[in-house]
Parts: structure tokens; C-alpha cells; sequence
């Protein structure tokens, strides 16, 4: 109508004004969905100034919220609107969820009822189209809220008919569950009564049977049972909250305890026997198991003992041990006196060969010289023979005397050690004495041999004049028959303070070194002697002769150079 | 006549040894040890040495010894006079090779004896 008129503008004005005034949200649109106009109730729904979408394409106005994926507004109004511009009829729309744009560009939601309606002309064109919408979001949102609400009263009325099920079922399964649980209960009930009897049975095995002491894990006693006070005589009273050292006895040294605590520290049980220490100070030997209990880290927090009473098996080992130490030092002992008694036969059987070589010998000499002399003097009948039976007469005497003087050597011998031979003490002139035997002796030097007599001090002694006699000669009859021709023997006698010192010294063979010990040895002969006449038996029979005097007997040699020999003894024989 | 020397230390057992056997008709040589028994050997040859075992210096294995070394006087037959009466000692004489062994104290003939077996 105002495309074709020729009206005022005033008219317009008046016309337009009217229009926007119109209650209702109007927008009117040139075909090309332009918009030509719009009431004052569209621009305050959609929350639009009129001079910011006059002129423009009504979708660049109202587009799609880009928030809403589902939002299809846009495409539904552009469905009806080329509805109504292709059939001219009006295009009524359900309503449609079309969110407005708010100044700040966020969306507001929006229910709409739209009513898109051609205006045609007189040629049937359409020239513009009316499009009206009614915002009927609070009623649909009062709608939404009811039909939500209605939901939730659905929904707890059937939640509480499911919890009523539920209640019952539960009722019923508890039911159940308490059967079960009363049925375990009195099973375990008699388990547990019956793993109590076998406890207080072993326990009354243990403490009739052993000594028991229970420790915390530092070994404060916590628990003892009866064996436990009585052996070790203390009260059950003094005992606990003792550390278990207060019956350590000290037996074992530091090295046995700290086993014994690092095996049981450490978890595992620890086995052996202590000696411990009673009240009253006495010991006793405990067969000992001592068992950790531990927590559940896995260490000990307490310690059970059991011990048993050995001191009675450990006495008797203890007993056998010294039976034992003693039957080996008996052992030992016989064994020595075995050994001493098996080396004084080994040393009789020695001797006795000694004796065998040397009675051969000694004995066999002289009477070859018996046996030949007879012979001769056999031989000799006539009157003119009669100087050779003589001296072969007194050849035969003598050869008698030398096997008398060895049977004599054997005699006195057989004397001294008996002990019977008697001292005669008696006052003499030693000097003379010294003096006669070197008379003696001169008629068995070798050629050019001699004996040379010193003499210094005192003279007059009390002694046993046959003992010292025989001391005497045999000592320089040795030195004259080891000493080659031509050699000197010196004999030299001193008395001083009360003592005689007596020397032989002779310039013979010597004795070796390796001899000199056994020499004083019955039968002994060393081996350059071997081939000397000798018995063995007279440096043996002289010692034993100085220790009756009371002296003592010594030499030093050299093989080669000679020997020395050292008689000393008292001036007055006590 | 045959030559006997006698080496003997025993003073009485040599003179009358020499006594016997000069009057079986021997002439005899005597020394007291075996030393001069030695040199007496090499000096005369005898024909037969009679010597003692143990002697001062040189005994009688030594001195036997020393003779069978010496090609002069290697072949005079011995005999070993001693008082030794152990086995092992008349064996050590018999297997150097003495001709024989005479115990002390012997029986002159026994000497004699054993003498003429050596001179067959």
C-alpha cells in the first residue's frame, strides 16, 4: 500500500508510527527477507535497537546460537518463509526453540510461536511479507518445570517402592547371614574350647616336665613356672622383672651369650646347654631351647626357655673328664717309667755285650797263657829245663793273680753297689802314701815312661787308706797304660782348707769327645781303648769309690794331647 | 825248616806261642805289634804269618789287609789267633781269606795242626 501511493509523507509517518506501536511483535520483510519495519514488542523481545537491523537481512540479524548444536531455528524460519512467498499463503510455524542474541553476544533462551504472512498486490505479487511472533518461552518453560517435577515424584514413588523390595531382600539375607554367623560362632566356639584344653594340656606337659621362663624381648623375665624356682632357689616374686642374667653363673665367656642373642634376635631358635647360677650361689647345668615369638615385623617381642636339669649327666662327663685327665697322666707316667725302664735294659743288654767282649777278652788272655805255659812246662821234663818250668810257673801265678784282680774288680763292684762295703777311717802321712804308690807303680811303666809326684800343704789326713788306694792306682795305671813310651805322668797332690785336690795328668791318647759322657759307664771302653787291655770296670768302680769318700770325680781330654783327671774330696772324712 | 811269624801283643802268650812252636821245630819270627809284624813280613817272606786280632796301632784285620795289598807277601798263608769268641768276628776273618781261625786259649796241637793243613 505505500509502494503505490501517492500519499505524504506525513501520512507515511503517521502510518509507520502507528505500526510500531502495534502491540505485538511484528517485523515486516521485503521479499528478499530484508527488513522494512519493526514494532517496538519485537525490538524489547528480541532485545534489538530498531536502528541497528533496519535495512538488514533478517538471519545476518537473528542467526543460530553457535552454542546450541541442535538448534535448527534458522532453518525452519527460512523453510516457512519461502513457503509464503512461493504459495502466498500464510506460513504458521510450531513452536521453535530460537535463542536471541544478547547485546554481548551470548544467547538467551527462547521458545517462539511464528506466523509468517504475503502481503500480494493487485498483480498477485507478493511485496511483502508480515512476520509475527508470539515468545512463548515462559509458558513452555512453565510446562518444562511441571512435566520435571511430575518426573521426580514418578521417579521417588518408584524408588521407594525398589527400596521397600530392597528392605525385605535385605532383611531376608541378613536373616541368613546371622543363621551362618550363630552357626560359626558355635563351631568355633567348640574349636576354640578344644585348642584350649591341648594348650592347657601341653602346658601342664611343659611345667611338669620342664623348667619354663617366659622373657620380653630385652629378657626381663615376664613368667617362671614351679622347676624354674626350684632350681634355681629364687621366688617367683624375685625372679620376675629380673633381666634372666641373675642366674648367669660366669661359666661362659661373652662370645657364647652374644651367639646365643644374635641367633634368637634374629628369629631362630637357639639350642645348648648353660651352667647357671642358683640364689644360694650353687650352679646347675640346664639342657636349654629357647623359642622367639615374633610380631609382625617379623622381630621378637618375647622369648619362651625351656630347659631341662643336666647337671647330674654334666657332673658325671665332668667327672669322666678328670677320670680321663687323670688316666692319662698315669698313662703318660707309666709310659715314662716304661721308657726309663726299657732304656736301662736297652743299657743292661749293652753293658752285657760289654761284658761278653770284655770277659772274652780279660779272661781268655791270661789263660791262653795258662793253657801254653802248662803245655811248655809239659814239654820241659829234663833237669836242665828246670829255669823254664819256673818261669813259666810264675807265668801261670801271675796270669792267676790278673783273672783274681778281675774277679776282685767284679767283687768289689758287687759291693759298692750293695752297700756293703765299710769305711775304715784312719790317720796317715798322704805324702808317704803318694809316695809308696809310685813305687809301686814303677814296675809297670812302659820304657822311658815315669811318674813325677807333687806335693803341696798338709799331710796328715783321716781317710779310708785302702779306698783311696785303690782310687789312686787305678787312675795312674790307666794313665801309664794310655800313654805311649817315653812319656811323663804327673801326679799332684795339694791340700787346702780341708780339702784334697788330687791331678793325674798324663800325655796319652785322650778320649774322644763323643765317648767322654759314658765313660764312668760299667764295661765301657771307649773305641781307641778297644784294643787296650781293660775290664771297663775301673773308672766305674773309682766313682762309685770318691762318692763314698765323700768327693767328687771330674777329667777333661783331647784326644791325641792326653787327659786329666780331677779327684777331690774332704782332708777328715766325717 | 819253615818260617813262622807270630804278631802278638800279649808278652806272655807270644813267648810261649814261640817257645811251643820252636820246639815242634819251627823257626819263628815275633813282633808285638803289627807294624813291625809288617816289615818283618816283608823282610823275610815267611811261610806262614800266625797274628793276633786286637792289638794297640794296627789290629789284625789291618794288618791282613795290608798284606794282601803287597804282591810280595800277598800269597803267605794266615791265621787269626784271638780271645773273640763271636761269630761275627771269626766270619769277618774267614771271608777276608785267612787260612784259619785259633780261639784263645787253644790247644797247642790244635795249632800244630791247623799249621801242617796250611803247609798241604
Amino acid at each position: 500500500m505505500i509502494a503505490q501511493s501517492t500519499r505524504t509523507l506525513e501520512d507515511e509517518a503517521v502510518f509507520r508510527y502507528l505500526f510500531e506501536a502495534v502491540p505485538g511483535s511484528y517485523i515486516v520483510l521485503l521479499p528478499d527477507l530484508t527488513i522494512y519495519a519493526v514494532s517496538d514488542a519485537y525490538l524489547t523481545a528480541t532485545m534489538t535497537k530498531r536502528e541497528e537491523i533496519a535495512g538488514l537481512h533478517l538471519f545476518e540479524v537473528f542467526p543460530d546460537n553457535p552454542d546450541d548444536t541442535t538448534a535448527d531455528g534458522v532453518s525452519n524460519l527460512r523453510a516457512s518463509l519461502n513457503f509464503a512467498l512461493k504459495n502466498k499463503t500464510p506460513s504458521s510455524m510450531a513452536v521453535q526453540k530460537y535463542d536471541i542474541r544478547r547485546p554481548d553476544g551470548s544467547f538467551e533462551e527462547r521458545y517462539w510461536s511464528p506466523l509468517n504472512k504475503p502481503v500480494l498486490n493487485s498483480k498477485n505479487e507478493v511485496i511483502f511479507i508480515i512476520h509475527r511472533v508470539e515468545d512463548v518461552t515462559d509458558f513452555i518453560r512453565l510446562q518444562k518445570e511441571r512435566s520435571a517435577k511430575e518426573k521426580i515424584a514418578e521417579d521417588l514413588r518408584l524408588h521407594t517402592l525398589e527400596m521397600e523390595m530392597e528392605i525385605v531382600n535385605r532383611s531376608q539375607e541378613i536373616q541368613k547371614l546371622n543363621e551362618e554367623l550363630e552357626q560359626k560362632v558355635t563351631e568355633r566356639t567348640a574349636t576354640l574350647a578344644s585348642v584350649n584344653k591341648d594348650i592347657s594340656d601341653y602346658q601342664f606337659a611343659l611345667d611338669a616336665s620342664s623348667i619354663v621362663a617366659v622373657t620380653d624381648h630385652r629378657g626381663t623375665i615376664q613368667h617362671v613356672n614351679d622347676n624354674f624356682c626350684s632350681i634355681s632357689k629364687y621366688t617367683r616374686d624375685e625372679l620376675i622383672g629380673q633381666n634372666h642374667r641373675i642366674v648367669n653363673s660366669g661359666y661362659h665367656n661373652k662370645e657364647f651369650f652374644r651367639h646365643l642373642w644374635h641367633t634368637i634376635a634374629h628369629g631362630r631358635i637357639w639350642k645348648g646347654e648353660i651352667k647357671n647360677r642358683a640364689k644360694d650361689g650353687s650352679t646347675y647345668w640346664v639342657d636349654t631351647t629357647i623359642v622367639p615369638f615374633l610380631n609382625e615385623q617379623g622381630k621378637p617381642y618375647k622369648y619362651l626357655a625351656i630347659r631341662s636339669d643336666i647337671t647330674q649327666r654334666q657332673k658325671a662327663e665332668e667327672e669322666i673328664l678328670k677320670l680321663n685327665e687323670g688316666l692319662e697322666l698315669k698313662v703318660k707316667a707309666r709310659t715314662l717309667e716304661l721308657t726309663q725302664l726299657l732304656e736301662r735294659e736297652k743299657e743292661l743288654n749293652e753293658m752285657k755285650s760289654r761284658f761278653v767282649a770284655m770277659a772274652s777278652h780279660e779272661f781268655r788272655t791270661p789263660l791262653s797263657a795258662v793253657l801254653s805255659s802248662l803245655a811248655l812246662i809239659e814239654s820241659y821234663s829234663k833237669e836242665e829245663h828246670e829255669e823254664k818250668r819256673k818261669k813259666h810257673i810264675e807265668r801261670i801265678k801271675s796270669s792267676v793273680r790278673n783273672l783274681t784282680g778281675i774277679l776282685g774288680d767284679f767283687l768289689s763292684l758287687d759291693k759298692l753297689e750293695q752297700g756293703k762295703l765299710e769305711i775304715c777311717k784312719e790317720a796317715f802321712d798322704l805324702f808317704e802314701f803318694g809316695r809308696d804308690i809310685v813305687e809301686e807303680l814303677n814296675g809297670m811303666l812302659k820304657p822311658g815312661q815315669q811318674v813325677t809326684l807333687e806335693y803341696r800343704g798338709e799331710q796328715e789326713i783321716m781317710q779310708d787308706k785302702k779306698i783311696l788306694r785303690n782310687v789312686f792306682l787305678n787312675l795312674l795305671s790307666n794313665a801309664v797304660k794310655y800313654s805311649p813310651e817315653n812319656k811323663t805322668i804327673h801326679f799332684l797332690i795339694e791340700i787346702n782348707t780341708g780339702r784334697v785336690l788330687v791331678n793325674v795328668k798324663d800325655e796319652g791318647i785322650g778320649i774322644p769327645e763323643e765317648e767322654q759322657q759314658n765313660l764312668f759307664g760299667k764295661f765301657y771302653r771307649a773305641k781307641n781303648a778297644m784294643n787296650i787291655q781293660g775290664t771297663g770296670l775301673g773308672l766305674n768302680i773309682v766313682q762309685k769309690y770318691v762318692e763314698l769318700l765323700d768327693g767328687t770325680i771330674c777329667f777333661t781330654s783331647k784326644p791325641g794331647e792326653g787327659t786329666i783327671f780331677t779327684v777331690e774330696f774332704p782332708q777328715n772324712l766325717s | 825248616m819253615k818260617t813262622v811269624l807270630l804278631i802278638e801283643d800279649n808278652v806272655d802268650i807270644r813267648e810261649n806261642t814261640c817257645e811251643l812252636l820252636e820246639l815242634e821245630g819251627y823257626n819263628v819270627l815275633v813282633a808285638d805289634n803289627g807294624l813291625t809284624g809288617l816289615i818283618l813280613a816283608k823282610e823275610h817272606i815267611p811261610d806262614i804269618i800266625l797274628c793276633d786280632i786286637m792289638m794297640p796301632g794296627a789290629n789284625g784285620y789291618e794288618v791282613f789287609n795290608a798284606l794282601k795289598n803287597d804282591a810280595t807277601v800277598s800269597a803267605i798263608p794266615l791265621i787269626f789267633l784271638s780271645a773273640s769268641v763271636e761269630k761275627k768276628a771269626i766270619e769277618k776273618g774267614l771271608n777276608m781269606g785267612a787260612m784259619g781261625y785259633i780261639q784263645k786259649p787253644f790247644d797247642p796241637q790244635e795249632l800244630f795242626d791247623m799249621i801242617t793243613i796250611c803247609f798241604e
